[in-house]
């Protein structure tokens, strides 16, 4: 029975780099509104999952996502696309971890090859830098530790959003990981899927920092967080379990959050 | 008296209704015509012929016609006519990944064949069928590929269908290139790993092997062996093996093998873990109890790791497992608690572990934290089938065999 720990962080991942979509990621979405009409920059949605407490203090801090509702199987929230929020950063979140190891001298290739302008938005830089230095998109990956994913070039959403934290630190901007849930609206529809990515503290705000969805052609995203992943040390995977656990099962309710005043 | 060819084609019917069917993942009702005729061919074993292996000890009728096309060390390659235009090939190992990474490097290395063969490049492939089950004791998968080479006018299509499972000490793959001849493939096949599982030397006083399911698909298996050492400790084995379907196009590949030992009380003494992941060596783990302390020492992703465990005391083993669960189920008691060791979760510490009986008497739930793993268990106090909710994803095991009683004899 030990085996059953040896669970799957495999293919909880958003379409990536023009891949086909990914077999147990996408979270069944109901809706009544017109999803060929352009969202606007706000939306209400119902996320079901076991642990919708643990989900609300997860989003605490994070103004763009407000708890509008809970019970005990549910969270009504509104997600603004705005994808940045006013924070603080912990030490931590500048260092070289077990995971995010860009002091490793397999990850220095891959830092020393990013050579930014001063003049354009680093955040923005980053992101295409990783988008393009991951050649290989793949869901057959796991959780690579950046060290790997930069010797290997090829990963999924938790590889990009590795990847690119290690490169922000390593710039010396604050980074961190986040599992949770994107809804993307695409010209073909719309779809909810379980994601990850990299959240980076610049000018006294985190912003979404996405490479895995980077130029994929969505119309809006909407990134609902469900946890951080606080854990970088060996024992991470028991935190991305953990964390994993309690992405939601299913998006109901979802409707345009024009009318929602905060 | 029974003949031989009917006791083999028995064989291979049993051993296929012993198993849930395969998971196609492709509905080819809407492809042309010819595709379909194509698939719904199917060839005759009426023959059986020799397989004869006496470096491992292997004398056994199989079914269609055995040839040995060719033998390296601890390699030994055999094609096998179904009635089909194409022979099933056979591959036996005895240096190999595991089931999961094996089958699927044999399969891609068939495609490459394909595209010599056919002097057109690969231009696209798509996940099948996936499936696993078991022939005797022994557990195996399948992963079949539909194919395309070439482009436009020119594109052809194909079936790769691949199966392997692992005997005692070798593995065997076994591939067929062409549309149709599902069935009978597997039949020969079943016949090829009969023809090993039944030389399978083992003093084993328990053997179980669980098919794993997410969302009702068919993703691996696990197995357990446990036998009796000379010191009357319990030698584990334990095994899983996954074929993921990440998307329309692959699929991840794990193997990984554990060895352990276990005291008649169910306390771990000592452990070893490995894993490959996608044709990499993934992790090495060890554990060892010295100077009443747990220490770890491994690697992960090229890193070395080494750890002490805070939890200095009594580590559950997977034989204490059963233990637990037959206490309980003797007892007035409601709950087990204990301390077990899964690097797969983390490698420093040791993992909290709570066993519930339930309101029926044959069900319990196992709560790591991590996740709830509600099962039923049969007379031998072993789980026959359970369930774990996690997110999106429902995964299932059930029981595919179990042989002998998980107790000390």
């Amino acid at each position: 029975m030990k085996r059953l720990i040896t669970f799957l962080v495999l293919a909880y991942c958003a379409q990536v780099g023009a891949q086909s979509s990914p077999t147990f990621a996408q979270v069944s979405l109901s809706t009544d509104i017109n999803v060929s009409e352009p969202l606007p920059s706000r939306v209400v949605l119902t996320a079901w999952s076991k642990t919708p407490q643990k989900h609300a203090q997860a989003l605490a801090d994070n103004t763009n996502v407000t708890v509008l509702d809970r019970d005990e199987q549910s969270l009504t929230v509104a997600i603004s696309n705005n994808n940045a929020y006013q924070g603080t950063f912990l030490p931590a979140q500048l260092a070289p971890s077990f995971v995010i190891d860009f002091d490793e001298k397999a990850t220095q290739p891959f830092i020393s090859g990013f050579t930014p302008s001063k003049d354009e938005d680093i955040k923005a830089q980053i992101v295409e830098y990783v988008s393009g230095y991951i050649t290989e998109p793949s869901y057959v990956h796991g959780f690579n530790f950046a060290s790997t994913v930069a010797q290997q070039r090829s990963g999924d959403c938790t590889e990009y959003a590795v990847l690119t934290a290690a490169l922000s630190r390593s710039k010396g901007i604050p980074a961190k990981l986040i599992l949770g849930m994107v809804v993307v609206q695409y010209p073909h529809g719309l779809y909810a899927y379980g994601h990850a990515w990299s959240e980076m503290w610049v000018e006294g705000q985190w912003h979404t920092a996405d490479a895995a969805l980077y130029n994929d052609g969505a119309i809006a995203k909407f990134y609902l967080p469900s946890s951080e992943v606080q854990n970088e040390s060996l024992a991470y995977s028991r935190t991305l379990m953990e964390s994993m656990a309690s992405m939601p099962s299913k998006i109901t309710a979802f409707q345009r959050g024009d009318d929602y005043q905060e | 008296m029974f003949s031989k060819k009917i006791a083999l084609s028995l064989l291979g019917v049993l051993g296929l209704s012993a198993n849930a069917h395969a998971h196609d993942f492709i509905d080819v009702a809407g492809f042309p015509g010819w595709f379909n005729d194509a698939m719904k061919r199917e060839g005759a074993l009426d023959e059986p012929s020799e397989l004869s292996l006496p470096e491992l000890g292997i004398k056994s009728d199989v079914l269609g016609e055995l040839s040995l096309a060719d033998t390296d060390t601890g390699t030994w390659y055999y094609t096998i006519d179904i009635g089909s235009d194409v022979p099933m090939e056979c591959w036996v190992f005895t240096e190999y990944d595991g089931t999961a990474n094996s089958m699927h490097g044999i399969s891609q290395m068939g495609l490459e064949s394909a595209e010599t063969l056919n002097k057109k490049a690969l231009s696209g492939q798509f996940n099948f069928a996936l499936d696993v089950g078991v022939v005797g004791t022994t557990a195996y998968a399948a992963y079949d590929t539909l194919y395309h080479l070439g482009e436009g006018d020119q594109k052809v299509a194909g079936l790769m269908k691949a199966m392997a499972a692992e005997t005692n000490d070798s593995l065997q793959v076994c591939l067929h290139n062409e549309l149709g001849y599902r069935e009978t493939f597997k039949q020969a096949f079943v016949a090829f790993i009969q023809a090993f599982d039944n030389a399978k030397p083992t003093n084993a006083f328990y053997q179980t092997a669980y098919a794993w399911r997410i969302n009702g698909i068919p993703v691996g298996f696990s197995r357990e062996s446990y036998a009796k050492d000379e010191d009357g400790d319990v030698v584990i084995e334990s095994s899983l093996s996954m074929l993921v379907p990440v998307d329309a196009n692959s699929v991840a590949r794990t193997d990984s093998f554990s060895n352990s030992w276990s005291m008649p009380d169910g306390a771990l003494i000592n452990g070893q873990q490995y894993t490959i992941e996608n044709g990499v060596m993934a992790s090495t783990y060890r554990i060892d109890y010295k100077d009443e302390k747990w220490e770890v020492a491994g690697k992960i992703q090229n890193k070395d790791i080494a750890a002490t465990l805070e939890h200095s005391k009594w580590l559950q083993s997977e034989y204490g497992n059963y233990l637990s669960i037959e206490n309980l189920r003797n007892s007035d008691a409601t709950r087990d608690t204990f301390f077990m060791w899964s690097p797969d979760a983390d490698p420093t510490s040791a993992l909290e572990v709570s066993l519930d009986k339930t309101d029926s008497s044959n069900t319990f739930q196992l709560n790591m934290s991590l996740f709830t793993f509600l099962f039923e268990i049969d007379d031998n106090n072993a789980p026959v089938s359970g369930t774990i909710d996690y997110g999106v994803m429902k995964m299932t095991l059930d029981q595919m065999v179990s042989i002998g009683t998980p107790k000390l004899p």
